[in-house]
């Protein structure tokens, strides 16, 4: 059984149909996406560690399985990577950080565990901002990845190795995590498609934190469907998580599926200021074309103004410094020269920050999250630019730039909704760009559909690196 | 960074900053300042807001 050069750019779901029919087996594929990183790796450091030998062991009991007839779930044989924020058993977590880096878990993170008995072979654990804590996932104690549609610029962050494997075929898919745009924003710069679920769908048991009440996980592939697959699998209440909200779960991949021909009658609103405002030339083109595909299949826009928006990003940041602070207060008071400055500013920045201040900015998010959701109500989704800003030069990437990045995103964590990036186009220098699309909580269902809808009409999936 | 108002971080930190510090924070203290100022305008309409179960935030759309 061979691997031809297709492979790597397959769907799951082809990739899957693929080895039923026989062209190759869980083994061959595990084997050639590992070379593939090993070729990769110097030019684009998305990966921390790379688990080859324990990847090829269960890439072996998966053909073996196969064979025998069993398919343990939905992802059988499929070859993932995960953030190296996640815990895995026996296999270093370091948080892209030097006063973790010797943390060798002795359990799986839940979501981690889950995917394994779906069937998923772990390629190994994703490069990322030292702590998850910046933009451009730059500050990784292991040196910053870099964008594979142009080597020299940004992925993005904090999930910034997770975007660059997924994007340049080396893994089906990865779990990145979302604070303020860390599963969103290295998608739409990477060219791929991440969803931030609402908080509460996905456990986040198992995974090193941010900031406790705005972090999210979700998965991170090439198309809406592979996204779908891949959150099947994650969604749920983890009796682990006290976070997590006990409903059902829908079938996210019939939703995917049975994506109708039009949008007649979905009501779309279209928040321009100032999320659409100030975007790099040739965005703003891209963004229309988008909106304009949304008219032509039906669908409702409608212009408004999105209450406390500026505000909820405000408060946003605020609880972002107090709970890093506090769940690094530990390790930063042993080891703060194991700290790089730009988690240690975080750090010792929350700090400052007063028990009251943090209590009046939870009790402020909850009055505006109320009235903000009331607001949008009437929508079945909103639609905006992923990020205001491109992947810069990496030699032109500064600290100060989290701010105006996170304009876009940030809110929608401190509202706790569902949100995807799609791809959308490419600007003139031939980078990403990315589509937000933000649904009604608990309705990842509805959520992939519009997303499936509009990347089927769009066409902009199946474009891929030339790495 | 330079130009931030120390007058208004010791009022809203409730002690002073040394330069060091303002340079070490970057721009993490101007949006720290920025949201603690926005938390002051909303204070006065929290008398009546019910202040516990901080981490259910889609309480109204669940169902």
């Amino acid at each position: 059984m061979s691997i031809d050069d297709s492979a790597p750019f397959a769907t799951i779901g082809e990739a899957r149909d693929r080895m039923a029919a026989g062209a190759f087996g869980p083994l061959a594929l595990t084997e050639a996406l590992l070379d593939r990183i090993e070729r990769h790796q110097n030019s684009l450091n998305s990966f921390i560690t790379v688990t080859r030998e324990t990847a090829l062991k269960e890439a072996a009991a998966a053909e073996a399985e196969l064979k025998a007839g069993h398919a343990r779930g939905p992802l059988h044989g499929i070859p993932l990577a995960y953030k190296d924020l996640l815990a895995t058993a026996g296999v270093r977590t370091t948080f892209a950080s030097k006063a973790y880096a010797d943390w060798v878990p002795d359990h799986d993170a839940s979501l981690v565990r889950r995917l394994r008995e779906a069937g998923a072979i772990m390629l190994g654990k994703l490069n990322l901002s030292e702590g998850a804590a910046d933009s451009s996932s730059q500050s990784s104690a292991f040196g910053g990845p870099c964008n594979p549609w142009n080597l020299e610029r940004i992925t993005g962050g904090s999930s910034g190795g997770s975007a660059a494997a997924v994007a340049a075929g080396d893994v089906f898919g990865a779990i990145g995590s979302d604070t303020a745009m860390s599963i969103r924003q290295p998608a739409a710069l990477c060219g791929i498609v991440g969803l931030k679920p609402s908080y509460g769908r996905v456990s986040k048991h198992g995974a090193m934190a941010l900031s406790f009440s705005l972090d999210h996980l979700g998965p991170m592939t090439r198309t809406v469907r592979d996204t779908a697959l891949m959150l099947q699998v994650m969604a749920g209440y983890d009796p682990d998580d006290p976070t997590t909200v006990d409903l059902p779960v829908p079938d996210y991949v019939d939703a995917v599926d049975g994506a109708p021909a039009r949008l007649d009658g979905v009501r779309i609103g279209v928040p321009r200021q100032p999320f659409y405002e100030g975007l790099p030339e040739g965005w703003d083109r891209l963004i229309e074309d988008a909106l304009d595909l949304f008219v032509k299949l039906g669908a409702v826009l409608e212009e408004f103004v999105l209450p406390h928006a500026a505000d909820l990003n405000h408060l946003g940041s605020l609880i972002v410094f107090a709970e890093g602070a506090a769940f690094h207060a530990d390790a930063f008071r042993r080891d703060p020269e194991k700290f790089g400055p730009n988690l240690r500013a975080l750090v010792e920045s929350g700090e400052n920050l007063g028990a009251v201040h943090y209590i009046q900015a939870q009790r402020v998010r909850r009055k505006l999250c109320e009235e903000t959701l009331a607001a949008i109500a009437s929508y079945d989704a909103l639609v905006l630019p992923t990020t205001p800003l491109p992947a810069c030069p990496i030699t032109e990437d500064d600290p100060s730039l989290t701010g105006p990045r996170l304009r876009n995103t940030l809110l929608f964590n401190v509202l706790g909704l569902p949100a995807i990036s799609v791809p959308c186009g490419f600007d003139g220098d031939g980078m990403p760009v990315g589509l937000q699309i933000v649904g009604k909580g608990f309705a990842e269902d509805r959520l992939l559909t519009l997303a499936r809808v509009y990347e089927r009409e769009a066409g902009w999936y199946d474009r891929h690196p030339a790495i | 960074m330079s130009d931030i108002d120390k007058a208004r971080l010791s009022e809203f930190f409730g002690r002073e900053f040394s330069d060091g510090e303002i340079e070490a924070y970057g721009a993490r203290l101007a949006r720290q300042l920025t949201g603690l100022e926005r938390l002051r305008q909303w204070e006065p309409e929290l008398g009546l807001i019910e202040p516990a179960v901080v981490t259910r935030i889609l309480r109204t759309a669940e169902t």
